[in-house]
């Protein structure tokens, strides 16, 4: 019971951190009783060293000449061969645009239907129809992105419903998915529709929580619903904004596999081969493992500078940034 | 804010909000259209907005092929157990981070939020699997995202919110930390397990880059793989080559059953248990999403 007792007395919020005693005596101290605890946190801990730290530790194998009887470990280091190798290549140039530019495009073209779309479901003044339509709009984020290249591939295939559409009001008939010009198009068109309203998500869960009372001094000044928008409501979603601007860039040079490699076939590379679909490709298929790597290795670090420049950017223009 | 009455801004808002909702929907139901139309309704063009000579052969069709059935056991299996062990490690992971004044709060949490900004790729990942002997096997599938930064935050903001108090009076009635979090934390965080259960479960449903790059068995074979197949990879010209498809395709007592409609009744077959589930947890995850953007 004693033991019981000093637990609260020593966990409570006052306690901690008592400067009466040496921070390590302390945590040793406390060590017997929180067992469990470091139990729990060494599973955590482990699952992630094990598949987040491992995989940064064996990026090592893009400096090594990879042979499978020796390993990771034990292949000789040829230094950076492998990069050279790439980027003395035919293939560097277009599949580093490749992958910059549907990134960049995804989030020029990406970034602000969430936002304009939660604008207006905030504008609406009929509770059960916003609710109706926040509940469709994220539907499509749901669906697999299989599908979802399923379904375009239905859509948008020479006998499709948009090619009946097109040739219904005197268009052409278009291979869509044969032709290199469509697919940027079609990959960040998509992504649109399936994101847009999981995006908002945030958006309007930001705008609920601003201050209802900003609404009425305003309205009481005369401001028009135009003004409240311009100068109370963007102001307030600014910083969430930029937040999601900075994670948007990291993410997508990183998660680029699935869709554009569902999409696409060698007839259209020339604008559909990124830069993972090309490490899957040659360094896994094809078995070039410490070419394939080096080939990643560039990728995570032309996404981090992106990330950061994008970060730098918004400190410098808005004063909101993750770092 | 003062109510004033729609103006013709308000109109143009709900006019365009309903097309939106509209063109949300419309992928599905053109799906749905051609899926129970025949083949010459399809050729006619008309079927791509009202079923034309509507039946359910399709679908008898994609129920029957013994592929789909595997690879629809695969991934039902894959998404219970994966979504059980992501619930337990997640939860595990995050309970010891809402104990103040345990000192390794700060280190764990800094490990946790690295792993989103820096990433091994794919081939030391695969490499490692392999090491693991991973490979071809159930765990692929579910352990390597058994515990995610986003699922820790949310468990760990939840957890705080139910206070001290509880688990402190656990303690005096001598309980110990596993049996403060199964029997008394866990059983109060419903809508977190809900939202975080659903998260989970549609992302092993449809995950098709972690069977297709680190499983070779066909036998093991997740519903995405054989969707790749089915509507994205088979051309018309396959299908002549593919006797088992064939016999499916053009058995002798049916009317032939047409491509796109079997790919439609495919997609249908392979959305319908998301679009099932989707009402019911919807509330769910909206409530979990504002609780995790709250942190940020």
């Amino acid at each position: 019971m004693a033991r019981r007792k000093d637990f609260v007395a020593t966990d409570s919020p006052v306690a901690t951190g008592t400067p009466s005693r040496g921070r390590l005596a302390q945590i040793l101290h406390d060590l017997p009783r929180q067992r469990s605890l470091y139990l729990m946190t060494a599973i955590g801990l482990g699952m992630i060293v094990l598949f987040q730290y491992l995989p940064i530790y064996g990026m090592q194998v893009a400096f090594k000449r990879f042979n499978p009887v020796d390993g990771i470990w034990g292949s000789p280091w040829i230094g950076m061969d492998n990069f050279a190798a790439f980027l003395t290549g035919p293939y560097a140039v277009r599949l580093i645009r490749n992958t910059l530019l549907l990134g960049f495009l995804s989030i020029v073209w990406g970034f602000w239907p969430p936002i304009a779309l939660a604008l207006l479901l905030n504008e609406l003044r009929l509770p059960n129809y916003k609710r109706v339509v926040q509940t469709i709009s994220y539907l499509p984020h749901f669906i697999a992105l299989v599908v979802i290249i399923g379904l375009m591939k239905e859509f948008f295939s020479y006998d499709g419903i948009i090619n009946r559409v097109v040739t219904s009001i005197g268009g052409e008939q278009t291979n869509f998915f044969m032709e290199p010009g469509w697919f940027r198009p079609l990959y960040i068109g998509s992504g649109i529709w399936q994101g847009v309203g999981f995006g908002s998500i945030l958006y309007l869960a930001r705008l609920a929580s601003i201050n209802p009372e900003l609404y009425e001094n305003a309205t009481c000044e005369g401001a028009n619903r135009w003004q409240l928008v311009r100068y109370i409501t963007l102001p307030e979603l600014l910083s969430l904004m930029m937040i999601l601007l900075i994670f948007q860039t990291i993410g997508i040079v990183r998660v680029g596999f699935e869709k554009a490699f569902l999409m696409q076939n060698p007839g259209i590379y020339e604008t559909a081969d990124v830069i993972q679909t090309y490490v899957y490709r040659v360094g896994l298929a094809g078995g070039q493992i410490g070419y394939g790597s080096a080939v990643g290795v560039l990728d995570s670090a032309v996404s981090f500078i992106f990330a950061a420049t994008v970060n730098y950017v918004a400190r410098r223009a808005t004063g909101h940034s993750l770092w | 804010m003062i109510v004033a009455r729609n103006n013709w801004f308000d109109v143009l808002n709900i006019v365009f909000l309903f097309v939106f909702t509209l063109l949300m929907l419309f992928p599905f139901y053109h799906v749905f259209a051609l899926s129970t139309s025949s083949g010459p309704g399809i050729a006619s063009g008309n079927a791509n907005y009202i079923p034309v000579g509507f039946n359910i052969h399709a679908y008898r069709m994609v129920v029957e092929n013994p592929e789909l059935l595997r690879t629809y056991y695969n991934s039902v299996r894959y998404a219970v157990l994966g979504t059980l062990i992501y619930l337990l490690a997640t939860s595990l992971v995050a309970y010891p981070l809402t104990i103040r004044g345990f000192w390794l709060n700060k280190p764990v949490t800094m490990v946790y939020v690295l792993t989103m900004f820096v990433s091994g790729g794919l081939i030391p990942t695969y490499l490692l699997y392999r090491a693991l002997g991973l490979l071809d096997t159930i765990w692929v599938m579910v352990l390597p995202g058994a515990v995610t930064v986003f699922g820790v935050i949310l468990f760990r903001t939840n957890f705080r919110e139910l206070g001290d108090e509880l688990r402190e009076a656990a303690y005096i009635d001598g309980a110990g930390d596993f049996r403060v979090l199964f029997r008394i934390v866990l059983p109060l965080s419903k809508p977190v397990i809900a939202t975080l259960a659903l998260f989970r479960i549609v992302e092993i449903w449809n995950d098709f880059y972690t069977p297709f790059v680190f499983m070779n068995d066909e036998r093991l074979m997740p519903l995405t793989v054989l969707m790749r197949r089915l509507l994205i990879t088979l051309e018309i010209t396959d299908v002549s080559r593919d006797r088992s498809l064939q016999d499916l395709l053009l058995e002798v007592e049916r009317d032939p059953v047409p491509i796109q409609a079997f790919r439609a009744a495919s997609i249908i077959v392979m959305v319908l248990p998301i679009m099932c589930v989707y009402p019911f947890i919807q509330r769910y995850f909206v409530k979990g999403m504002m609780i995790g953007s709250l942190k940020q």
